[in-house]
């Protein structure tokens, strides 16, 4: 134990003594461990977002979809569309499947004669599909109780409404009916086409009303269920429903990313920005070399002295080791604090976060952290072999007497 | 009681055109714990040769050397620097600080490499024995900033400062002039004499080398009992 400590401790002093060289030569070091942290953090970020992105627009790893098509050729009516969204209620009781949503897509009238795209899900669906609310709340299972339904608007339906703040708890004629803006989903660019959301009973109910019943477009389950639940879900799902609507054809498929087998669509981006990383690092390390090499020829002496009074060989290859380990590790950590100052930078933040609103960016990845820390004791290690073979190999005579 | 036994030790280096050096060409000495001994040569005799193998730094190419009884040829390595950092006290002619540490710092070096105890009372230890070597003063000064004479004071603090019970001075007042030599000698009879270590003094200096109780001649190879020569004050 002792002997550990002491061993840190020669590092240490040496590195102070040598404030001077060591900062310099780690000068590149620190910028070599910044780059790579930058990289695998861009790569983390860059996959969480775009993963983000494609759980909102297919459903997240297993997502599976069941379309229910009419049992007759006429359009459905308003009973027909409850009768199936009873039948998908009980499918999903029975096997006790923890997020699923029915879904239904209306076109109706929102105001001064302008149609909206109104879609039915449950209060999973906000779940299932990243869908965050810039203010209020997305619909809830107490909703269902409402006498005017609560619907949720995107901001271009907000716009649609006259625009001004994003107020919630304002109420909207649609279709006719009094409805109640619990919340507004904003999801940066490309969200000015209003669109609505509403429990698909309220979409049924309030079309029904209006009339326009048979512009309710088909009825569907989406069901996210664990991986390996994905084939027999589907199978069962579809057979439940199937039995409740006779006559009523129901088709399913797994429609999440992960659904198509070997495609990783980050892949190429993380591969060139580790690579390009990596060529610095070794430039680093390179640098980081040369400087030990030439300096630990001029430390001949000391370590004469040090073997003099009783450091065996191993002791002074373990000490030379520790002061290129110790000197990357807090260039390495200073590299990735500076990563981390200019990841939280706001100009950064809003840089990165440019067209992917509603989607909140995480936290700077503790991977590209641990990995950047592990990479600078490894270049340590690898840049204090040399030197330190060099040291061990001197002679304590000549060394003594240099 | 016999510290330090050598018997027929020799020393030869391979030149590179050439047969081998034979530098020492059976070397019999025998050092007791507290004993003052002096070994006096012409440049070039094998004086810095024989002072490595005293200090267990190099291996004879033939004979014994034995620490405490222990023949030194049989011991591993690790075994021998440790033994070496425990028993034995450097003292040399160009005092070998390091240049960046202060004077306590550069006490404390041996105990790195020591004991446990020895090693987390090292700031106190160093601290001691400066005070011993009237230095008590220039503690958190750097060694390139101290005098000749305080330096050697500070390489004599270090080298006692793991109460070894050898102590091998090569040329302790080359560096030195005359007075400040002196005067470094008083101190390293004195704290070698309070520490109870044998002293082992290599000199072409017949001044330095009569303080010892015995004078031995490096000549040829082979030490020779020294005529004492009465040396002018």
């Amino acid at each position: 134990m002792t002997d550990v400590v002491a061993a840190i401790q020669d590092a240490w002093t040496e590195l102070r003594i040598h404030r001077g060289r060591v900062l310099m030569s780690l000068i590149g070091v620190t910028v070599a461990i910044a780059a790579l942290t930058a990289s695998v953090a861009v790569g983390e970020l860059a996959r969480s977002t775009l993963l983000v992105s494609m759980e909102s627009n297919r459903g997240r790893p297993a997502t599976l979809t069941l379309w229910i098509g009419p049992a007759a050729a006429e359009a459905p009516s308003a009973a027909d569309h409850v009768a199936a969204l009873d039948a998908i209620d009980a499918a999903v009781e029975r096997y006790g499947v923890e997020y699923a949503s029915a879904r239904t897509n209306a076109h109706l009238a929102l105001a001064q004669g302008m149609g909206v795209q109104v879609e039915g899900v449950e209060p999973d669906f906000a779940v299932m599909r990243h869908l965050g609310v810039a203010e209020g709340r997305f619909l809830v299972e107490s909703d269902r109780a409402r006498l005017a339904p609560a619907i949720v608007v995107n901001r271009g339906a907000l716009d649609a409404l006259g625009g001004g703040g994003m107020d919630v708890h304002r109420t909207v004629e649609i279709g006719g009916t009094t409805a109640v803006v619990v919340g507004v989903v904003d999801r940066g660019l490309g969200d000015e086409w209003p669109q609505v959301w509403m429990l698909p009973r309220d979409v049924v109910r309030v079309a029904d009303a209006a009339g326009t019943a048979g512009t309710i477009s088909g009825m569907q389950l989406e069901a996210w269920v664990p991986e390996e639940m994905a084939e027999d879900g589907l199978r069962m799902l579809a057979q439940d429903i199937r039995s409740a609507l006779p006559g009523s054809t129901v088709d399913g498929n797994r429609q999440d990313w992960q659904a198509f087998e070997g495609y990783d669509p980050l892949l190429p981006l993380q591969l060139t920005l580790v690579g390009t990383a990596v060529v610095i690092l070794l430039l680093g390390a390179l640098g980081l070399i040369t400087v030990a090499v030439v300096s630990i020829r001029q430390r001949v002496r000391e370590f004469g002295i040090r073997r003099a009074f009783g450091a065996s060989r191993g002791r002074i290859f373990t000490a030379v080791m520790l002061e290129s380990v110790v000197g990357t590790v807090v260039a390495g950590a200073i590299g990735i604090a500076l990563c981390i100052f200019v990841y939280r930078l706001p100009v950064v933040q809003q840089t990165l976060t440019q067209g992917i609103g509603g989607v909140e960016l995480p936290g700077f990845p503790m991977s590209a952290a641990i990995t950047g820390l592990l990479v600078s004791a490894a270049v340590g290690a690898l840049a204090g072999s040399i030197p330190a073979t060099i040291a061990v190999r001197s002679k304590v005579i000549e060394a003594i007497r240099f | 009681m016999t510290l330090l036994h050598l018997r027929g030790v020799t020393r030869q280096f391979a030149t590179i055109d050439g047969p081998a050096l034979q530098i020492l060409k059976g070397v019999d000495l025998d050092v007791e714990a507290g004993d003052r001994v002096s070994i006096v040569g012409r440049s070039g005799s094998g004086k810095s040769t024989l002072l490595n193998l005293l200090g267990l730094i190099d291996q004879p190419t033939t004979g014994v050397i034995e620490l405490d009884g222990e023949p030194v040829a049989l011991m591993r390595a690790r075994r021998r620097d440790r033994l070496r950092g425990a028993s034995v006290g450097f003292v040399f002619q160009q005092f070998n600080l390091i240049d960046g540490l202060t004077a306590a710092e550069n006490v404390a070096v041996p105990l790195h490499y020591g004991a446990g105890r020895a090693y987390w009372r090292r700031a106190h230890l160093a601290r001691e024995m400066l005070q011993r070597v009237g230095l008590e003063h220039r503690l958190d000064t750097r060694a390139t900033h101290l005098s000749g004479g305080e330096q050697q004071r500070v390489a004599i603090a270090r080298a006692l400062v793991r109460r070894p019970r050898l102590i091998l001075a090569d040329e302790p007042t080359g560096a030195l002039d005359i007075e400040t030599g002196a005067r470094t000698m008083d101190l390293l009879d004195r704290v070698a004499t309070d520490a109870g270590a044998a002293l082992v003094t290599i000199t072409h200096d017949l001044a330095v080398a009569s303080r010892a109780r015995r004078v031995l001649r490096l000549v040829d190879g082979r030490l020779h009992p020294h005529e004492r020569v009465e040396v002018p004050a």
